[in-house]
């Protein structure tokens, strides 16, 4: 009963939210689900991975259209950097779920999610909801020519698939050809869990001329393992995604064996509009950082940083400060 | 209670038996620390125990591997194992419940909501193991109470109230979480909950051993008399037990136990069910007899579980998964070979 009355009272929001009959076009999303958008898309919420769709957003300026705030456990500080907006704007998703009326209520012209029941839930509701789709590396280009065709920025869309291109093209030829025997092993994990936690880091790990020891061509997003695997592994590089697992790591007396540990390798993976480890818009960037770490002697520190300037500026419209780059490639505090 | 029929003809020593228990348990001792991922031959393994390992970065690895990963980790799993089968024995005859177990009269729970709440407050290590404590404490003692109050005689009404109290306390332990600073305490409270013996270490081992032993101790002292509360209440009490004094310092040892486990391997289920009935049935209701053949199998039990969980593949499976898996259908099997008899 209560759930229904939910759903009237909620497309009744959304019909007045609709006022005016303005121009509509229908696009398929990336489940192949039509959904009719206004012609003009001035307010989006983002929901699920806010700071991944964000960054998304930034790449094409808008910025300013972005209608919600960032869920704190979500929330960077880069987020904010990009987008100051960000922090009036009203939060409507938490650890317990969407506050879909709070939804309702920002009337948004476009909603982006990258999961297929929310979006169901919101398409039922009668909003605007595209689902985005992520799950091999080259996903992304897809998805940003799609943004491309419904924000009307094909341009800007076509730009960064160029750029994804010429910049993996580029660290491919720096690297030249690598031996599979002399790619330095590298795991990149969430300590704390002893867990790696994303698929996506198997692909940049080879990209940038390194070999994943969780990379088994697993279908799963997510790997747990024991301690003991990880000494078995002994990788030469270790990734972690913030600065207090370093200490963690580098103090846990089980772990000094491990080649990473002996030789000092173990780095905090940069954080800018999201984590780079992890599935971002910057991943061109970390497939460069990645580089940098693993091959310094092939990838100068300060032709990172010029392309990260190069890349906020082109991208984001943003021109950051040494310091901020310096920040970024120090990653995230940790808890 | 009746569990095991002997065939007519049939003597089974049970001496012999016990030494064949603690034999096997030997036995799996040394094979666990055979086993793992990391590469060990049983010669490197040998020497290292022995102390004369290589002195290049093998050796330390070996060494490593041997006293600061595998031992503590088995030494964790015999003891969660052992502390959980001991402690679900315990409730079982206090509470004269064949069904009694630390999941089932939501112990586990409320030590999971005690612990949760230390956590959100920010309490030290010590804090947290009392608070999971007094949660479990207050979970029996709430189902035991109500259990009571209903005035029946039926083995279920305490199993129900269990259920209850645990269905409250999870309940609870989402409320602390959904009141929890999400970038803070959240993630370490949803982890802690969860429970893992992957990073298990030399103070997990001592976290959990010291109130398993200390309590197993305890109740092994006890247990005749404990034997007598499994007659009934004024049986026990025209026998010379004080019941309600015996009864208390049963129930203590049995949470104290079962929170310390919790701590450090999170909600396990179905061992402290499971375990004291395969015991009961295999070596009989002699009390001395029964507590070793408990602490035995359990800590077999968990033992060769977890020797699966870390090294069937590279990713690690979790403990309570795993038990789950393998309890819940034998335990069903167990109700369906006895017919249930003692069930109603």
């Amino acid at each position: 009963m209560s759930m229904h009355l939910t759903r009237i009272v909620c497309l009744a929001m959304a019909l007045l939210a609709s006022g005016a009959p303005g121009e509509c076009r229908t696009i398929l999303d990336m489940d192949g689900r039509s959904v009719t958008l206004p012609d003009k898309i001035s307010r989006i919420v983002t929901i699920g991975p806010v700071p991944v769709l964000n960054g998304f957003l930034f790449a094409f300026g808008r910025q300013q259209a972005i209608a919600n705030g960032l869920p704190r456990e979500l929330a960077r500080k880069y987020q904010f950097v990009f987008a100051p907006e960000l922090s009036t704007r009203p939060v409507v998703q938490s650890s317990a779920g969407l506050a879909v009326e709070d939804l309702v209520a920002l009337r948004p012209d476009l909603v982006l999610s990258m999961d297929r029941s929310a979006t169901d839930k919101l398409s039922a509701l009668g909003l605007p909801a595209v689902l985005l789709k992520w799950r091999e590396p080259d996903d992304v280009k897809t998805l940003m020519g799609l943004l491309g065709d419904i924000l009307d920025e094909r341009k800007i869309a076509e730009d960064y698939i160029r750029y994804f291109d010429a910049t993996l093209a580029r660290i491919g030829a720096t690297l030249g050809p690598v031996d599979d025997a002399k790619r330095p092993r590298v795991l990149y994990v969430n300590y704390r869990r002893l867990t790696q936690p994303h698929k996506i880091a198997e692909w940049w790990i080879a990209r940038a001329g390194g070999r994943s020891v969780t990379d088994d061509q697993r279908t799963e997003e997510s790997v747990t393992f024991s301690l003991e695997q990880m000494i078995a592994w002994n990788p030469d590089v270790l990734i972690v995604p913030d600065r207090a697992e370093v200490e963690l790591v580098k103090a846990e007396p089980r772990l000094r064996d491990v080649s990473a540990v002996r030789s000092g390798r173990v780095h905090v993976a940069p954080g800018g509009a999201h984590l780079w480890a992890n599935r971002t818009i910057e991943q061109p960037l970390t497939v460069l950082w990645a580089a940098s770490i693993l091959y310094p002697e092939k990838f100068a520190h300060a032709a990172l940083e010029s392309e990260m300037r190069s890349f906020y500026d082109r991208f984001f419209h943003v021109s950051l400060s040494k310091e901020q780059i310096d920040e970024i490639l120090a990653g995230s505090a940790g808890r | 209670m009746r569990y095991w029929r002997v065939p007519p003809g049939v003597d089974i020593d049970a001496r012999a038996l016990m030494v064949g228990l603690v034999v096997v348990l030997g036995a799996m001792i040394v094979v666990s620390l055979a086993i793992g991922r990391y590469p060990l031959s049983l010669m490197t393994i040998a020497e290292t125990l022995l102390g004369r390992h290589d002195p290049s970065q093998a050796g330390a690895t070996a060494e490593t591997i041997i006293f600061m990963v595998r031992l503590p980790r088995i030494a964790t799993a015999i003891m969660v194992g052992a502390g959980l089968s001991i402690a679900g024995s315990a409730y079982q005859t206090v509470f004269r419940n064949p069904m009694a177990s630390p999941s089932l009269l939501g112990v586990s729970a409320g030590a999971g909501f005690g612990a949760s709440l230390a956590l959100l407050f920010h309490l030290p290590t010590l804090g947290v193991e009392a608070a999971a404590f007094a949660g479990g404490l207050a979970a029996v003692g709430a189902a035991y109470l109500a259990a009571r109050s209903v005035r029946s005689n039926s083995l279920i009404t305490l199993i129900l109230c269990g259920m209850v109290m645990s269905a409250l306390f999870q309940a609870l332990i989402s409320l602390v979480k959904y009141v929890a600073d999400p970038v803070d305490t959240l993630a370490t409270i949803t982890f802690w909950l969860m429970g893992s013996l992957a990073k298990a270490n030399a103070m997990d081992a001592a976290t959990v051993a010291a109130p398993v032993l200390l309590g197993g101790a305890l109740l092994f002292a006890l247990r005749w008399r404990i034997g007598l509360l499994a007659l009934g209440e004024q049986e026990a009490a025209s026998l010379g037990a004080d019941v309600t004094r015996l009864r208390t310092i049963v129930i203590l040892c049995a949470t104290a136990m079962t929170a310390a486990t919790v701590c450090v391997a999170g909600i396990v289920g179905w061992v402290g069910l499971l375990i004291p009935h395969i015991a009961r049935m295999a070596f009989g209701m002699e009390p001395g007899r029964a507590f070793v053949a408990t602490a035995a199998l359990g800590a077999l039990f968990v033992l060769g579980v977890d020797d699966v969980a870390r090294s069937a593949s590279a990713i690690e499976i979790p403990l309570g998964v795993m038990t789950a898996v393998i309890g819940a259908p034998f335990f069903l099997f167990l109700v369906m070979r006895t017919k249930g008899e003692q069930w109603s």
